[in-house]
């Protein structure tokens, strides 16, 4: 077989090709040598006689001579001590070990630098992570994206609820066509006895297919079958991770015993992994939801209800599917389904609706913080670019592209960006670590909480983040410190200087700067305000020096209302008999509690309400102390007494809100309501309207009756004293056991304590904002400031002839303030614009104060600007003080 | 045009035998990318053996046609097979081709009208 390949190879070796072109050109050539030997083998030829004609056929004198003039000879510009070779990568090592000499070289920058970007990227890397599960996957199941809650509306009086009533589920479970699974989940409380100390645990019945639809499993035995259900005698429960090791100390032989609750007698089948908790976070347990095929109620909503829709059916489909059969039901029970729809909902959706409001206004604060990071770092890569403009010079001269010198500079901002992001990250981390140490309650209505943390999409996103954010700050000085004028530049002996376009691009940098944090300010700002007046805001009570605790009256013994009475009367009388302690109350529910209790209003007057228009509202059971124990004002009337007891007639109080609903115009007190009980209450006062769910609602109509005339099992125990200490409210605990041992008692917390929970959410978007608003405003400052000393300094000469020719110091102040005052100007008349677009985002999350509020925009403009000022103040003081002829001969 | 000025007749030769190989390469890739083998092929057999191109005259004129951007080579693999270098016409490559088509046309024509003799 003959070698072609070699043939030519020869040949070419008279060429100074370069080794990748000649082994191409070899490849091609050798290919049609070999095509035509074997076409000639085809002809007829024999082999010699083919590669004879072949070779012959191959004139490579000619060849050589055509190519000679076109092939580029072996004339790359080399860099000393570098391989030649074509690929763009080629030499990229080099490139990044000088970017590190270089920055080695210059510690202190390096280190502004660095740490600006840390900031600026840490900012963006927290928020990426925390949101990401905050607002997209809080839950930890499978099925989450799939799934979505099901609630009731009512059209008359556009009133959503989000709980199903056991009718209408059963009948959505066995009419729908589009779900896989349909499941209900009750929510409750359980009575734990096998401790030594009785214990409240909250847990879930949960209805068949609710861990099927979640498609999560047990981590230890089993969750629940179809045989579960049906076995009323041995009925069985599932633990979560946290109580099988609070609890059973994490035995792994722990499924088949059994377990009292309630004071029922439970198996335990199974063992949940460590990071299930759905509905709620603090749920412990699960037990078979077996609705009682006699409660077909349409009048209860308690079930929260969840589906796992067929794959490939819409959110739409399914909504339509379960209104086709609620229009049915509406046509069969017209009593109480009159007007009642279905709305469906995608349940991330729903368990982070109050996150996503805050979503696009958060990210667009911290890319704000990166750019204005981003813009300072140009400005320094800039001047020195600029600095090193004579070796960028002589490197071009000497035959280095422009694209190579380009790719040392981006090598540069790089290297700088990869250390950087690794600084956010470490900063993102800690951050978030911190974030999820706070208040344990706080996660329980923020789903994704206890998940937070730096995971791949975080670690993903940071590291596109640093090669952009290295790309966005190399690119000006890269492009503008790379157009130099070699002739200029070398023949200059002296410093070199910027040429007139870096100074411009200088100055822009510096406006972007202004802009992006004035627009940062005026968001942080205008959110502080309203943060400001959410907690000076009126909640209706008093929370300082409020202690609470929950108690449990469960079992036989409390069946009886009397026995019931009777311990609340105990325990007020025991506990107001302590030093310290003024007033003593026990309520159903305590504002901002998490335990909610509604009823419906039933009629109002000589008015009954059709079944379908009834409204629900807020309802409190409290002892006659309650108000004075929480704080609560009276309006008008009376406050429950002593004699408002079982026997004689039934009252009731409500709030102003109530008051304005129901009885707007009218008088009040004396006026009856009628609840879903049946029962008709007189009002006998008007209460102030206390905020019970968020500290930014409105009102809410609400009703208190007093605790003898309807006494409830779970109560809050609500004390207010002089003072707070943890030894005071032992000292209350142990009351509750003196009266009966055997009662839980459970939630031991400050009022406060439930106050600030709730603000915690707000408060943290605020300090956050606040602390990016301060890196912006720090950062912008900086840069005036640099640009204005940069230019006192090329100005020298200039500011020396001034003063010679007798221009006095005010002049020399007025001109070098106002040049960093016009870039200060223009900066603020782009953000302002900006301010007003971004606060139009926030509007929805602000409290009492108006997205355009004037006070902020004023405030922030003027704090820019006097900060502004002092940032050219300062350069401008050196000018003044320059020694004319010493400024003359300065070059 | 490439004609008006005539310097000597061995130069017009050749830029005349220059101009017209360069059009039939181009009018080759046309309409589907070939590679070498195949362009000289072709150029034989639908000349019925009167131009013929071999390897060392073809290929530095690709080269050159592939510098100036009028064709584009670019390596194919196929299963089985060696890589092959396949060559296609670039928008500029289709211009030029325009270009010589007319002056041929018109060349010919010209021809045509003096000497009379009729390409087709």
């Amino acid at each position: 077989m003959q070698d072609w390949e070699k043939e030519i190879r020869e040949a070419l070796s008279q060429l100074p090709l370069r080794p990748l072109r000649e082994a191409e050109i070899v490849e091609e050539l050798s290919q049609h040598l070999e095509d035509r030997y074997e076409d000639l083998l085809v002809q007829g030829y024999a082999e010699d006689e083919a590669v004879q004609k072949t070779l012959s056929e191959f004139r490579q004198n000619e060849m050589i001579r055509d190519l000679r003039g076109l092939e580029h000879a072996f004339s790359e510009p080399v860099e000393l001590g570098q391989e030649p070779r074509s690929s763009l990568t080629a030499g990229l090592w080099e490139d990044f070990r000088y970017a590190i000499r270089m920055l080695l070289s210059q510690p202190g920058m390096t280190l502004v630098v660095i740490v600006t970007m840390g900031l600026g990227i840490g900012v963006n890397t927290t928020m990426f992570s925390s949101l990401e599960m905050l607002a997209f996957r809080p839950f930890d199941f499978p099925n989450q994206e799939r799934l979505v809650t099901v609630g009731e509306r009512q059209r008359e009086t556009s009133f959503a609820r989000g709980s199903v009533t056991p009718g209408d589920f059963a009948d959505w479970q066995k009419q729908n066509q589009t779900f896989e699974e349909l499941v209900a989940i009750k929510s409750s409380y359980f009575d734990f006895s096998n401790a030594s100390q009785p214990e409240r645990l909250s847990g879930n019945f949960v209805s068949a297919g609710f861990f099927t639809a979640l498609g999560t499993h047990a981590a230890l035995g089993r969750t629940f079958t179809a045989e579960d259900k049906k076995i009323s005698t041995n009925q069985v429960v599932v633990l979560s991770d946290g109580l099988w090791r609070t609890r059973f100390g994490a035995d792994p032989q722990i499924v088949g015993r059994s377990v009292k609750l309630n004071e029922e007698i439970y198996t335990i089948v199974g063992v949940m992994p460590k990071n299930f908790h759905y509905p709620v976070d603090e749920g412990q347990l699960w037990i078979p939801l077996s609705p009682d095929s006699s409660d077909r109620s349409r009048r209860d909503h308690y079930l929260r209800v969840i589906g796992l829709p067929r794959r490939g059916v819409s959110l739409t489909q399914a909504g339509e599917d379960l209104n086709r059969i609620a229009v049915s039901l509406q046509s069969e029970y017209p009593d109480t389904n009159r007007g009642r729809e279905v709305r469906v909902v995608p349940l991330v959706k729903d368990a982070t609706r109050g996150v996503r409001v805050a979503v696009p206004f958060m990210f667009i604060s911290v890319l704000l913080v990166l750019l204005v990071a981003c813009a300072n770092i140009a400005n320094i890569l800039l001047v020195r670019a600029a600095a090193r403009q004579r070796d960028i010079a002589i490197r071009l001269a000497l035959g280095a592209s422009r694209l190579r010198v380009m790719r040392q500079l981006f090598a540069h901002s790089l290297v700088l960006s990869g250390f950087g992001g690794f600084l956010g990250l470490l900063m993102a981390y800690f951050g978030i670590k911190a974030m999820r140490g706070m208040p344990q309650d706080f996660s329980m209505f923020i789903p994704g909480w206890t998940k937070m943390g730096i995971d791949q999409p975080a670690l993903a996103f940071t590291l596109v983040l640093s090669v952009l954010t290295g790309i966005l700050c190399g690119l000006i000085p890269a492009w503008l410190g790379t157009r130099v004028e070699l002739n200029q530049v070398l023949k200059n002996d002296g410093p070199s200087i910027l040429a007139g376009t870096s100074n411009r691009a200088t100055r822009w940098l510096v406006i972007s700067e202004v802009a992006f944090s004035l627009i940062l300010l005026v968001g942080a700002g205008i959110m502080f305000r309203s943060f400001q007046l959410l907690l000076h805001t009126d909640l209706g009570f008093d929370a300082s020096n409020v202690s609470t605790m929950q108690i449990s009256l469960s079992g036989e013994r409390y069946e009886a209302t009397q026995a019931r009475i009777n311990f609340a009367d105990a325990l007020i009388g025991r506990v107001s008999a302590r030093h310290g302690i003024n007033n003593v109350g026990l309520a159903t529910t305590v504002p901002l509690g998490y335990v909610y209790k509604r009823r419906e209003v039933a009629g109002i007057g000589s008015t009954i309400f059709a079944d379908y228009l009834r409204r629900s509202v807020t309802f409190r059971t409290i002892t006659p102390a309650y108000l004075e124990a929480i704080g609560t004002s009276l309006r008008q009337g009376r406050a429950f007494t002593e004699y408002d007891r079982e026997g004689t007639p039934r009252v009731g109080l409500v709030n102003e809100a109530f008051a304005r609903q129901f009885l707007a115009g009218k008088q009040v007190i004396g006026e009856n309501f009628f609840l879903d009980n049946g029962q008709r209450y007189e009002i006998v006062g008007v209460l102030a309207n206390v905020i019970n769910d968020d500290l930014d609602e409105r009102a809410e109509p609400e009703i208190y009756v007093p605790y003898a005339q309807e006494p409830s099992r779970d109560l809050f125990l609500v004390t207010r004293s002089d003072f707070t200490s943890d030894a005071l409210v032992q000292a209350i605990r142990g009351e509750v056991s003196a009266v009966d041992p055997a009662v839980p008692v459970f939630k031991v917390k400050p009022l406060q304590q439930y106050v600030d929970e709730r603000l915690f959410g707000k408060r943290v978007a605020v300090y956050f904002l606040a602390v990016g608003a301060f890196i912006a405003l720090l950062l912008a400052a900086l840069g005036i400031y640099s640009v204005v000393a940069y230019s006192v300094t090329q100005r020298t000469h200039e500011i020396g002839l001034r003063l010679a020719l007798g221009a006095s110091t005010s002049d020399i102040l007025k001109l070098i303030v106002g040049s960093g005052l016009r870039l200060v100007l223009i900066g603020s008349a782009i953000g302002l614009a900006g301010a007003l677009v971004l606060t139009q985002l926030l509007s929805g999350l602000l409290f009492g104060v108006s997205a355009r509020d004037p006070i902020t925009f004023g405030g922030i403009i003027s704090m820019l600007t006097a900060v502004a000022l002092l940032a050219c103040y300062l350069p401008a003081r050196r000018a003044m003080k320059l020694d004319p002829l010493n400024a003359l001969r300065y070059q | 045009m490439a004609l008006k000025h005539m310097r000597t007749p061995s130069i017009l030769d050749r830029e005349v035998k220059r101009g017209s190989t360069e059009m039939l390469i181009l009018a080759l890739v046309e309409d589907r990318p070939r590679h070498g083998y195949e362009i000289a092929k072709l150029i034989e057999q639908r000349s019925d053996g009167v131009l013929q191109f071999h390897a060392a005259s073809l290929y530095p004129l690709l080269y050159r046609l592939e510098k100036r951007g009028l064709i584009q080579g670019h390596w194919v693999e196929r299963p089985s097979q060696r890589r092959r270098r396949f060559y296609k016409l670039t928008k500029a490559g289709q211009e030029i081709l325009k270009e010589h088509r007319r002056t041929w046309k018109e060349f010919f024509a010209a021809l045509d009208r003096v000497a009379g003799i009729n390409p087709a």
